[in-house]
């Protein structure tokens, strides 16, 4: 039977307070195991961005547990947190989120920089892994990319510490349908490949044929669970 | 981390160059206005500079500068000399008076009496400082003035049947021009240049004895008494034999100048003034400075939220912040210092009487200032990136 990953059970969020409260999620339960390329689909503001900051431990939840990994985010305090996401949760953003005066190899090093590896043995390993996402222009500024090789070097750049959880926000939304499925065949394969577990938010009904699961976030709630 | 660090602050190099010409800015102006109040100091105590032979200077106790002096007897002199470590004494007397040139114009001056067989603490003209001994000449300097020593260009030796005519065309004072102290007609036959004075004034170097010709008043009496010690004496035992023996003030060269520096800052109004122009280039350069890296900072949010998000803990991002403001600081005091040198050595070069002079404390303040303003000004950057939402990092821009 394969890991239980991620465990959200009545999770709710309220920003704000008083007249200006906004209620963003209102009691998601859900449960993400081991192998599983799990999406989130829903319109927006449907919280979709909200769970999965939470469920990556960049928000606390107002109400509700989180368990990532056997863990109770809510008892992390914010050092731990930092030290949990660097070890164990890789991101791709929508907008790439590259550093644009870092190299494609020294963005992908940066998790292994901030753990404080050898500067040498990080680049290594880091030109290593874009090989395996097809990206060698090592040396490349992001302001010299394409969209793709972007996306590529920022899912490298999500893999280098092998994290159990990659969190995808938006991964396909800014290409071509072929890119786009290039882009989530690369996840797909990394999930099963890794033993990871990759969690996608996306408006994308291209994609949604790799997804193992979908849940369907609608007004701060999960409506359905398909397979 | 160090790395990144670096390579965030090069990276955007508008931003950089911007925070570094902001904070060498400053720290040229912290610079420049420590060498030059250090220039105007140092000038404050040109006289004493100017006698490097003196050992020791001896005056009334109530003078505590080269700048507010009265006058002792000349008699004092002679006991001073019998004082055991004494190798000899010379008098040197110090008047303001009034010189007048052909065109009818008048100008303050400092007039300087030397002893009249040793001629000590006459600067060397452009002559010889032999020509004293002809009656009635003075070796004559700007002092740091500009266009004040400045005689007509016609030379009628016609004092009395001249009208004033400011329009005159003017020249600079040569050796053989004439001119008047006290009614009496007094001959250059030098033009030195010596050490400046704070503030400018006119000098008139002289003899003791041209001196207490034109001013009577002032025969017998001495503003200094110069001394020079014997070979291997004890200078502090002799200045305490001194004060003990004639009940006068005695200061060994280097005292004495510490002596006048203090004057100067307790007195002068213009250190005063300095002190301001300092104080503005401190808080133009906190302004300048917190700008330049508060925009830095702010403006890279995204990034530092990027690193928090990936699991940079609060600790790493804000020795980030402090690292990027140290070496910014490094790179810039540098240039800032130097360009300051520079500038000094423009200042010596191109002979404008200007005073500048860069002592080991201006570039060290500097430093410190500008490694403080720095740190200062990384402190409060660091507050949006600590108080920043890393969910930012999900936005869509």
């Amino acid at each position: 039977m394969s890991e239980l990953i991620v465990s959200c059970k009545n999770i709710q969020k309220i920003y704000g307070k008083g007249k200006t409260e906004v209620c963003a999620l209102r009691g998601v339960d859900l449960q993400i195991f081991e192998n599983e390329l799990f999406m989130i689909a829903g319109p927006s503001g449907s919280g979709k961005t909200t769970l999965i900051s939470i469920i990556s431990t960049l928000l606390s939840p107002t109400g509700g547990e989180c368990t990532v990994l056997g863990n109770d985010i809510s008892k992390m305090d914010d050092s731990q947190k930092d030290e949990f996401r660097l070890n164990n949760i890789g991101f791709v953003f929508q907008a790439f989120n590259l550093l644009p005066p870092l190299s494609a190899q020294e963005n992908v090093a940066v998790p292994l920089l901030i753990q404080k590896r050898k500067r040498e043995t990080s680049l290594e390993k880091s030109r290593s892994i874009l090989k395996e996402v097809y990206m060698e222009r090592f040396h490349a500024l992001p302001s010299e990319l394409s969209g793709g090789e972007k996306q590529r070097v920022a899912i490298a750049r999500a893999l280098i510490n092998e994290p159990k959880l990659i969190i995808c926000d938006e991964p396909t939304s800014n290409f071509d349908s072929k890119t786009g499925k290039k882009v989530i065949e690369i996840l797909k394969d990394l999930a099963k490949r890794e033993k990871s577990c990759v969690i996608v938010v996306t408006h994308d009904n291209r994609i949604f044929e790799y997804a193992d699961r979908i849940a369907y976030l609608e007004d701060g709630v999960v409506k359905r669970v398909e397979r | 981390m160090r790395y990144i660090a670096l390579k965030l602050l090069w990276g955007d190099k508008a931003k950089f160059l911007g925070l570094v010409f902001g904070i060498a800015f400053t720290s040229f102006m912290i610079t420049f206005a420590l060498s030059y109040l250090a220039g105007f100091l140092t000038r404050g105590f040109a006289l004493i500079d100017e006698n490097p032979n003196v050992d020791i200077w001896v005056m009334d106790p109530s003078v505590t500068s080269t700048e507010l002096t009265t006058q002792i007897p000349l008699s004092m002199m002679y006991r001073v000399k019998s004082i055991e470590g004494v190798a000899y004494a010379a008098p040197l007397l110090l008047k303001n008076i009034d010189i007048r040139f052909e065109n009818g114009m008048f100008q303050k001056a400092q007039m300087i009496a030397a002893d009249d067989a040793t001629l000590a603490g006459v600067p060397k003209p452009d002559t010889t400082r032999d020509l004293l001994y002809i009656p009635n000449s003075v070796i004559a300097d700007t002092g740091g003035t500009s266009d004040k020593l400045m005689t007509p260009d016609i030379v009628s030796y016609d004092f009395t049947n001249r009208t004033i005519d400011l329009n005159e065309p003017l020249r600079r004072v040569r050796p053989g021009d004439l001119m008047l102290i006290k009614n009496r007609l007094i001959r250059v036959v030098g033009i030195s240049k010596t050490i400046a004075r704070f503030p400018p004034r006119i000098l008139i170097y002289t003899r003791y004895k041209t001196a207490s010709y034109l001013y009577p008043s002032i025969k017998n009496k001495t503003t200094f008494i110069l001394v020079k010690a014997k070979k291997g004496a004890n200078l502090e035992k002799i200045v305490k034999k001194i004060e003990k023996e004639t009940s006068l003030r005695a200061r060994t060269s280097q005292q004495f100048k510490k002596d006048t520096v203090r004057w100067y800052m307790i007195n002068s109004e213009d250190v005063g003034d300095m002190v301001s122009m300092l104080l503005l280039a401190m808080i133009v350069g906190f302004g300048v400075t917190g700008i330049m890296m508060y925009m830095f900072t702010y403006e890279n949010l995204k990034q530092y939220a990027i690193l928090k998000a990936i699991g940079a803990s609060q600790k790493l991002l804000v020795s980030t912040v402090f690292f990027q403001a140290f070496v910014s600081a490094a790179i810039s005091v540098g240039f800032g210092i130097g360009f300051c040198a520079l500038l000094g050595d423009f200042l010596f070069v191109s002979e404008l009487d200007y005073p500048f002079r860069m002592m080991w404390f201006a570039p060290v303040i500097g430093v410190i200032g500008v490694f403080f303003i720095s740190f200062v000004v990384a402190l409060v950057s660091i507050y949006p990136v600590l108080k920043m939402d890393p969910s930012i990092v999900f936005s869509r821009r």
